[in-house]
Order: C-alpha cells, then structure tokens, then sequence
C-alpha cells in the first residue's frame, strides 16, 4: 500500500462570491494516476491550479509529503503542469523548451544535455529536437510539453485536459502513450477531464465531481458498479433510473415500478435484457434500435411511459413487445 | 460567383483616391521642389539640382538643432523603454484595484493635446525648480512617449498565451527568469517597433517642446522659425530627408509587429 | 414546386493554391437523408460543405438542387441552411430575434413569423428561453438556438459543420441522438461534417468516408463498418486489427499466412495465389480460445485488460509482438492478463483487402510456433 503523497484536508474557494469549490478533502497516493472527473464548472481546474500554485484556498489545508505546501511559491514546489494549450515556449526549440527547466535550476550543463537527450528518446521527438513548436503538429507539441514537465522528475505531474484538442484517433493513442510513460517512470499523475471514457481507460482511481464537491472517489470498475449518487451514475457511463421496489413472489424477487416508492435504482445498459416471450419482467415496446459499430442501442417504451435503453448484439425492430429484465445485483440503489 | 462592379464600390474608390490625393500631394509638392532649381516654389520646375541638400548641411545651425533633436528622441525613447516595458509588464501579470482606470489612463498623455502636456509639465517642473532646457524637453517627451511604448507593448503582451508566464513557473523560474527568458524574447520586435515610433514622434514634436525649451532648439522648432523669416528650399531638402526616415521606421516598425503576432 | 432537398455533385475540383484539395468528386446526396461526410482533418470534408453553401469559389464542376443548378448562384440565393461550429449567434440579439432574424429578411407578416419562430424553439425544445441572451446560455443551448435558426426558414437542406464539436462529451453524446430525431420529424436532408466516426455511425442514414480529397467508401452505416473498401476506411471506422498476409488458394477458401501464424479466411474478392492481402477483424469479432481451433493457428497472451464502463477491452500480444485489440459487452468473462489464447475468428467477420501494390513485407516469414505451442 503506497504512502500519501498529497492530501487536501478542508479546502474551500471562493472567488468573490462565488463558491467555487465547497468543501474538499481528498488524498492522492504515490504511483498513481488519479483523475478528476466532472463537468466543466465543477471546479476540478481549480484543484489543480491550487496544487500548482497558481492558486491559493480560501481555506484549508494542503500537504505534500506531510510538509504544508500553500506557502510554497509556484515556481519552487516539485509538481509540474501540462496545459490544456501546451504553452511550449515559441521562440525556443523543443530542445530548448525541454531544457528550460534545468536552465532556470542552474543544473551543470553536461546534465542538461545527458536529460534532454533521454526524454527525447523517450518520447520518440529526437528527429524533432530542433524544431520550434510552430513547426510541429498538435500531437507532437503534446508530447514536448509533457516531455518538458516530466524531464525535472517532479513528484507529481498535473494535466489539464491535455488532449482535448486533439484528433479523435491521436486521441486514443495519446491515452495509451501517457498510461505506458506514467507506469515506466512511477510518477504520480493527477489528471483533469470532463471525458469519463479517457478517464475509465487511464486512471487507477476517479474522483467525480459536482458543483464543487466529490460525489465519488473509487476505481472506475467500482464506481461504474455501485455509484453513488443519481449524478455519478449517469455522468460515468449511462444509466437508466427506474424507481421502485422489489416484490417477492414465486420463490423470486422482481422489480416492481413505482415512482411513488422511496427508491431509485440505477441499470447500466448492457444489464438490461430485452426478452421476447416471457411471463416476467416489465413490458414495454421497442421504440428505436440503432446501430453503433460494434454493439446496437435499443430503447423501448414501458407502460410508465419512460424510455429505457439497452446495449446488445443484435438489434430489435421498433414496435416489438419485449420484456424488460435486470438482475437484481446490477441494480444499484441511488 | 463573380465580382461585379456595382456603383457603390466605384464611388468608394473615387472616395479613397481622392483622400490620397489630398493627404500625399503636399508632400510629394516638398520633395520634388527640394531638387529644383529655382528658389521660389514655382511650377513647372526650371531644373534639378542638389544644392539644397548641400546648403542644408553648410547651416551649422540648423545641423546642430537636428543634432539636438536626435539626441531628444533617442533619450527620450531610451527612457520611455526602460519604465514603459516593466510598467506594461506589471500592469499585465498582477491584479490590483484600479487596474482598469490605470489602463486608461496611461494612454492620456499621447491623447492630450501638446500644449496642454507642455503646460502642465513645464508648471510641475518649476515647482521643483528645474529651468527649462534640454532636461526639461527630455522630460516632456518621454512622458508623452509612454503613452505610445506602454499600450502598444501591453497590447502584445495581452496577445500572448496566458499560460506562458505559468509554465515559466511552473517550471521553476523565478520573476526576473521569467521576465528574460520567455516574456522579453516574445515582446522584443514589439518593443523595438515602438522605438521606432517613438524616435519618429520625438522628431516631430513642438509643442510640448515649445513650452520647455527655453534656448535649447529642436529641429521642428527651428525650421518653424526659418519659415517665419521667409522660406528657403533648404527646408524642402530637411524636410524631406525626415520624411524619409520616417517612413522607413514606420515600415519597418509594422513590418516587426506583424511578423510577431502569430 | 415543392423542392426535395437532393444535391448532386458532378466532376468537382477545388485548388487552394497548389494544393489540390478536391479531386473529381461524383457525388449524390438523396433527398430526406441524413448524410455524415466523415474524415481525418484536410480531407476535404469542410470544403465540400462550404462549396454547397456557395462560400467557396468552384475550380471545375457542377453543383445541382434537384434539378436546378446553384454552384453559380450567391450564397443568400440558395435555398439552404448552414449550423456552425461556434454556433455564430448575434450577440446583441435574445433567442427570439436571434431565431426570427432570417425570416424578417423574407419580408413575412408578423403572425407568420410568430408562429414559425415558436414551432421551431418548440422542436429545440427550448421553451422559455426567448428573452434569454447568448451570454447567459451554456453551449449546449447556444447550438440549438443556432439550430432553430436554420431550420426555422424550412429549406430543404441543412448543413451542419461539426456542430457538437465544441460540447462537453456527455452532452456531445446526447446531442446527437437529439438531431437524429429531429432531422426524422423535419424530413429535411441533413449534410453533416464530422471526424468523429462514432457520430457517423450512430446519426446517419449514409456516410461518406473521404481521406486525401476523394471519397473512399459510401454506404450505410452497417456496411462501411462489416466491409470496409480499404484499408483506410476499416481502421477508421471504429477500432480494427489488420493482419498482413499471403494468401494461398484452397477451393472457396483461403489459406493466410501471416508472421503472427495462419488463419483460414473465405476468398470473395477472387484473390490469387500467393497474392498479399491485408485482412481486417473487429475486436468484437476476435474469439480467443483455450486450444487451437481449426482452420487457426494464432498463438498469443493476454497483455493487459481495461475496464470502458460498457465494454471490457484485453490487449493480446502475438508471437512477432504484434499488438490486437478485443472487446466485449461489460459482464462478459475475458481472461486474465498472463492467459495463454489461441485467436480465432468466424470467416464471415473477416474483411479481406488486397493491398494494391503497397507491399510493406518483400517476404512473410513464417515463424516457428512450436516453441510457443509448448
């Protein structure tokens, strides 16, 4: 079990009268890739800022490796960011650009040289070392900036939604490439998106956030299964919400709609089942069926008027009678 | 699609022609009278010559006002650089109340009217007890020059990336690192096309210099008393050398600013 | 006349300089369709959208409405409507103006206008906001307010220039579903341009996949993802695994062999022997199994698994270190990193390619397999 690293005990933000963030506590462990999830406004760019020292909390605590770390300038703490636009340095080389943190540190050039040289091959940019970044496409600039915050072997590095402006394919890669980069060299990530599919691919844990607080912090498998909120249920991944009770009868339980009932459960969509022919399950009639690559998503109709939908292999013809049915240990109560 | 020309775009051109004409033809009228012949502007011109030229620079007066205000604008500007850059730079990276009113008002003296800079300054100064003289023309200038060097340079600095100045940071450097190393460099065509601008304006100046020169005499000034005693072509030949310059330094000063702005 | 909303593309050429960004494009759009012109950034896709709407000059071509050609026409002549990306609202100006702005200029009366202009907030569902300011809407409600605005003028074509590209993904995701809809209820053709292929997928009737200023492939959905013409278009159209291979005819079928092992495949396309091809397999359709299966001879491991909300996804290391991808519905049961497998698949599932000269191996070594067998 990895030690703390970072922990966040309190923390509250205001900016002006805003509430920004709430009230948050939150610790990150050492090797991890952590990732603050959440919609835009939620306030997890903020978070990360207060780690970087571009802000300061309006209260709270914040440590690393248990030494307070407000009081620490910016340009002094061992974290270092990678922005959303890269800000790579436009009038120096990627060379340059990498080495400037070793520069302002006055580290022995022989060093400097030795470093770069490393991180170039490491990121695959060697032929590129030359290049100024107007020279380079977005992909390539997204590696030099993370070259260029990882080459000072900082305790933890910050991302900022760094592949939002990429290309869907280099996307993809890009998660892959950053996952491997973070596992070699053991650095603590702590990562921001509003995209919960990067976040379940990469991280090892999520924190979801909501109007400046954390509804959830787990792995993402664990928060998929058993959310904990209504809002945590349908932002990482889908989810249907039916409310209502379990009804014994014939030896069974199944699920009874009520929306008078105290209970709301939330159903992934490739937990429900359409059934044809079936004595149990709620009725309801196949209203779409639409095909998406590898899987097609079904909705249909039930006699509450609600549209549920559902992930399967095949697709169903609009206006079919089916059966909807759940396990009941893929219902998680929200 | 195709272009037609319709009547509003004929009468746009004629507009803009016309206004050519009517800001350029004087100029082209001093320059091509500074190569004839004859003393008095007359038309057409009786012959080419550039003894004007020659007799400009046999006027040991007026070289020495030109020298006066070379040494005017280049002060001036020198100074206008050092407070006006870390000013903008200041004005750009920290947040303090009155930052918008400020904004505003460091654009004043460029807006004001000369006199009104030349009056005010030439009260302050004599409440310090400084005479008028070079000193005080140098003063004068530079505080009208901020007004150009500070804006067009805060300017730039609000066209760069915002997370430039935090990288710099963030990568461990400290205030002055960061002004030298990332800001400066991304500035610096900025910075000497202002220059330019400013030498220019300095150049040009009377009135403010008219206030606070005493006996110290500009070059403006002395070719405005020269056209008071009659008019000699030699003028044509200085004017037109300024003219010159000045052209050169403002093309060359939008050239740089262009180039840098990505 | 009742216009019907098809547009035809004939023999169309577009220069930007030299670069010669359109090439003999032939193209139908039907009318009523939902079309998604689907393709990498430069290829082409936005240029076509802004030829149609008349914001481009044409280099060589013709561009026809149903029966009447427009590519000559100014851009307020023609009987279309563009969404923008950055929705391009009037800043000044609340929803309902914003909305009525285009109708105003048609010179119609005030009821006319009242009742289209709510119709369309109506379809956008966007009651409520008419006196709303675009500075106090989020994005999501901006796009659609940009939408009412195009299809409150009734044309019989829409364009749609990567209209959720600015949006959240949660939003981006049921944004799409909702012009799907609409476009349904409209019956209007909608041209959309997306790189995106699972919004492709999901929201039109056809999709043009073009890369490098051609069109590669147009079909439904369904038959651009089971059988892409190229190789470009499998492995851009959702995820795919592509083997090189030599192709050995046996009757009907076909025997591959590939540096990762062989694998049987069925010969549609009139391969011959000794032919390179490149066969392409869906993660969905990979199978792995404990033994090997006849016909298949693919030994691998099982590098890493990742969890993807709906779907588990396994990486399975080859013999050469080839990398492939396998995906399943969340709930299924994948092995565990470490798993020896044999990779198989159903012949139907696989997509033979032939490579058209580019041979990327002169020879491909069969490797020794008994080692791993062991």
């Amino acid at each position: 079990m990895s030690r703390k690293l970072i922990e966040l005990k309190n923390i509250v933000k205001n900016f002006g009268k805003n509430e920004i963030i709430k009230n948050i506590s939150l610790d990150v462990y050492e090797g991890e890739f952590l990732t603050l999830l959440g919609p835009s406004g939620c306030g997890k760019t903020t978070i990360l800022r207060m780690l970087a020292g571009f802000e300061t909390p309006t209260s709270g605590e914040i440590l690393l490796d248990g030494e307070d770390l407000i009081p620490v300038p910016a340009n002094r703490r061992q974290i270092n960011t990678v922005f959303q636009s890269y800000a790579l340095f436009p009038h120096m080389t990627v060379r340059g650009n990498i080495a400037y943190g070793m520069k302002m540190k006055h580290i022995p050039a022989r060093e400097i040289e030795e470093r770069v040289d490393e991180m170039l091959a490491l990121t695959q940019l060697e032929s590129l070392a030359d290049r100024k970044p107007a020279q380079l496409s977005g992909g390539q600039q997204q590696r030099v900036a993370i070259a260029r915050s990882l080459v000072n072997r900082p305790k933890v590095l910050l991302l900022d939604e760094p592949l939002g402006a990429l290309d869907l394919h280099l996307r993809k890669s890009m998660q892959i490439e950053l996952k491997r980069l973070q596992r070699k060299l053991g650095t603590t990530y702590v990562y921001v998106t509003h995209d919960q599919e990067e976040a379940m691919t990469m991280s090892d844990r999520v924190v979801v956030m909501h109007e400046g607080r954390i509804e959830q912090c787990d792995t993402a498998r664990q928060i998929y299964k058993h959310p904990a909120t209504r809002f945590v249920s349908q932002f990482l991944g889908d989810a249907n919400l039916f409310t209502g009770t379990y009804v014994h009868g014939d030896g069974e339980e199944y699920f009874c709609q009520d929306d008078g009932a105290a209970d709301t459960y939330a159903v992934r969509p490739e937990k429900i089942h359409f059934v044809l022919n079936a004595s149990k399950g709620m009725p309801a009639v196949v209203t779409e069926s639409t095909f998406m690559g590898n899987v097609y998503r079904n909705c249909a109709k039930l006699e509450s008027g609600q549209i549920c939908f559902a992930l399967d292999d095949r697709p169903y013809n609009p206006g079919t009678e089916v059966k909807i049915f759940f396990a009941p240990e893929d219902a998680c109560r929200v | 699609m195709s272009k037609k020309f319709s009547g509003s775009t004929v009468l746009v051109i004629i507009l803009a022609v016309c206004g050519f004409l009517f800001l350029y033809l004087p100029v082209v009228v001093v320059v091509m009278y500074s190569f004839n012949t004859d003393a008095i502007s007359s038309f057409p011109m009786s012959g080419f010559t550039l003894k004007w030229y020659k007799a400009m620079f046999a006027n040991t007066e007026l070289i020495k006002s030109l020298r006066n205000s070379l040494i005017v604008a280049f002060i001036g500007t020198g100074l206008a650089i050092l407070i006006g850059v870390p000013g903008a730079y200041g004005m750009y990276k920290l947040k303090f109340p009155g930052k918008k009113a400020l904004e505003k008002m460091v654009i004043l003296p460029m807006m004001l009217p000369g006199i009104i800079t030349g009056i005010t300054i030439l009260s302050f100064l004599q409440l310090v007890g400084v005479v008028q003289g070079a000193f005080a023309v140098v003063l004068g200038h530079t505080t009208f020059l901020l007004g150009t060097v500070l804006p067009q340079v805060y300017t730039r600095l609000r066209q760069l990336d915002r997370n430039l100045l935090e990288a710099s940071q963030d990568l461990g450097a400290g205030g002055a690192q960061t002004f030298f190393h990332v800001i400066l460099p991304n500035i610096k065509t900025s910075v000497f096309g202002a220059a330019l601008l400013s030498i220019t304006l300095s150049l040009d100046e009377i009135p403010v210099t008219f206030f606070l020169n005493g006996v110290f005499t500009t070059l403006p000034i002395k070719i405005y008393g020269m056209t008071r005693n009659g008019f000699t072509p030699e003028i044509n030949a200085i004017c037109s050398l300024i003219l010159l310059a000045s052209v050169a330094a403002v093309i060359i000063s939008n050239k740089l600013s262009a180039k840098e702005a990505v | 006349m009742e216009k019907k909303g098809a547009i035809t593309l004939k023999n169309i050429n577009k220069y930007y300089g030299k670069n010669h960004v359109l090439k003999d494009l032939d193209f139908e759009i039907r009318p009523g369709e939902f079309l998604s012109l689907l393709g990498p950034s430069g290829c082409g896709k936005t240029t076509i959208l802004r030829l149609i709407a008349g914001l481009e000059y044409l280099d060589s071509g013709e561009i026809y409405m149903d029966e009447d050609r427009i590519d000559r026409l100014e851009p307020y002549k023609r009987n279309l409507n563009t969404v923008f990306q950055n929705y391009a609202l009037f800043p000044h100006m609340d929803v309902y103006k914003n909305i009525a702005y285009g109708l105003k200029a048609k010179w119609l009366g005030h009821k006319e206008i009242d009742r289209r202009v709510k119709e369309a907030i109506s379809m956008v569902k966007l009651e409520g906001f008419e006196k709303r300011q675009p500075s106090q809407m989020s994005g999501g409600q901006k796009q659609r307010v940009s939408i009412a605005r195009a299809i409150v003028n009734q044309a019989p074509v829409l364009l749609l220039d990567e209209p959720l590209t600015a949006l959240d993904l949660k939003l981006r995701k049921e944004m799409r579903f909702e012009l799907r809809r609409l476009q349904k209820q409209l019956g209007i053709t909608f041209i959309f341009v997306t790189h995106d292929q699972e919004e492709a997928i999901v929201m039109s009737d056809r999709i043009a996949v073009m890369n490098g200023g051609r069109i590669e492939q147009v079909g439904t959905p369904e038959e651009i993802y089971s059988h892409p013409a190229s190789q470009f278009v499998a492995e851009f159209i959702g995820e795919t695994n592509v083997f090189e291979a030599v192709a050995a005819v046996d009757g009907s079928e076909l025997r591959l062999r590939m540096e990762s092992g062989t694998a049987s495949a069925l010969n549609i396309k009139g391969v011959s022997d000794n032919e390179f091809v490149n066969c392409s397999v869906r993660p969905d359709a990979i199978r792995l199994s404990e033994t090997p299966v006849e016909g298949f001879n693919i030994p691998g491991v099982v590098s890493e698994c990742i969890f993807s909300g709906s779907f588990e996804k396994a990486i399975i290391r080859l013999v050469n270190d080839k990398e492939i991808k396998y995906t399943r519905l969340s709930g299924s049961k994948i092995p565990e990193p470490g798993t020896k497998v044999y990779v198989y698949w159903d012949k139907c599932d696989a997509e033979i390619m032939k490579t058209e000269g580019h041979i990327v191996h002169s020879q491909i070594e069969e490797v020794d397999l008994s080692a791993w067998n062991n």
